[in-house]
């Protein structure tokens, strides 16, 4: 191996990383090219220099720290899907948990479609909503009229009763 | 689902004693993320700290990382050993962090306590100045140098769990590696001499 050759694998070399067949070749070269030598050298102790590097410690609380933050992180749907499995978790409880839960289900259901009926009345005209009151009159309107219990209400509305 | 595609192979990470703790952590025990956490804060920290920021933002980073994970537990799937996993996030953590706070860690937040009843006050000082001398020395490097350097000197990763971490190749480790010592073996002479 030329000397070139060798220095793109001598950190490797010192790494441990190289197959054996390349590990002992660049260690026959090094055994006899004191320039390739001393690069080895030279870049082994700067290696190790770094050791020098001191480290920093971290501060005594960062274990509680976490937790706090990570609790504060937990979701509303976690916390009760927690809650839901502590429940579950005591046999004792598990009538209490499914009622709870049974409760839950149908007052959603009952709130949500109340909440679209009413969000459906806040779109109707005052007309149609004064219709949907007397809606069974007006399935019943032919035969009301049939039996004269409805006037026209054309002739109605011009003599001004309506 | 969190994927990081580190291994495109279905590989059973199992044998890894770190993805075992993640895993009953994701079965709802917490004991096990504190072991993890216990084992992996400090090294985290002082990656991040060599890395280029100062000690407060260091620690805030290593917080936010452990929490990203934690996060991660009901999605968690061992796709390479948790230490692998790790280190991608901290090292793109750390790469984006460093952007914005680019000053060097130890100088601007530290102050050398010279204590006269321990032994060698003076060697202490000159320690503190060796080390101050060689973390910015570190941080001069380019950053895929520096992250290369960090994890393997310190981590003791190797090249292929460098480049999973890195998303490159073992080859391009190698090479990242040759230049950076070839970098510290000249910017390090006078301290050697």
């Amino acid at each position: 191996m030329q000397c070139t050759e060798i220095k793109k694998n001598l950190s490797a070399y010192l790494d441990h990383e190289l197959d054996l067949k390349s590990a002992k070749e660049i260690e026959a070269h090094l055994g006899s090219c004191p320039g390739c030598l001393q690069e080895s050298q030279q870049m082994s102790r700067a290696w190790e220099l770094l050791e020098s590097a001191r480290d920093i410690e971290p501060s005594p609380d960062y274990v509680s720290r976490f937790w706090t933050k990570a609790a504060a992180q937990e979701s509303v749907y976690e916390r009760l899907l927690k809650g839901f499995k502590v429940l579950t978790g005591n046999r004792r409880l598990i009538p209490i948990a499914t009622t709870l839960s049974l409760m839950l289900i149908i007052g959603s259901t009952v709130l949500v479609h109340q909440i679209n009926l009413q969000n459906g009345l806040n779109q109707l005209k005052p007309d149609d909503i004064e219709m949907l009151q007397h809606i069974d009159l007006a399935e019943h309107f032919d035969t009301l009229k049939d039996l004269g219990v409805i006037r026209d209400l054309d002739s109605t509305q011009k003599q001004g009763a309506i | 689902m969190v994927n990081f595609q580190i291994n495109k192979n279905s590989q059973d990470y199992t044998f890894d004693p770190d993805v075992v703790l993640m895993l009953e952590f994701q079965k709802g025990d917490a004991p096990s993320f504190e072991k993890l956490m216990r084992k992996y804060y400090p090294r985290v920290l002082n990656f991040i700290y060599k890395y280029g920021l100062s000690r407060q933002a260091a620690e805030d980073l290593t917080q936010e990382i452990f929490l990203k994970i934690h996060q991660m537990g009901p999605s968690y799937r061992p796709q390479a050993k948790f230490q692998t996993l790790l280190y991608t996030i901290v090292r793109n953590s750390a790469l984006n962090a460093v952007r914005n706070e680019r000053k060097y860690a130890v100088s601007l937040d530290e102050n050398i306590e010279l204590d006269d009843q321990k032994p060698s006050p003076l060697k202490a000082m000159l320690d503190h100045e060796k080390s101050d001398r060689i973390l910015a020395i570190i941080n001069e490097l380019p950053e895929n140098q520096r992250s290369a350097v960090l994890l393997k000197r310190y981590e003791k990763m190797s090249y292929e769990e460098i480049a999973q971490s890195m998303n490159c190749s073992p080859k391009a480790v190698k090479s990242l590696l040759n230049r950076a010592k070839e970098t510290l073996k000249v910017k390090l002479a006078d301290i050697l001499k």
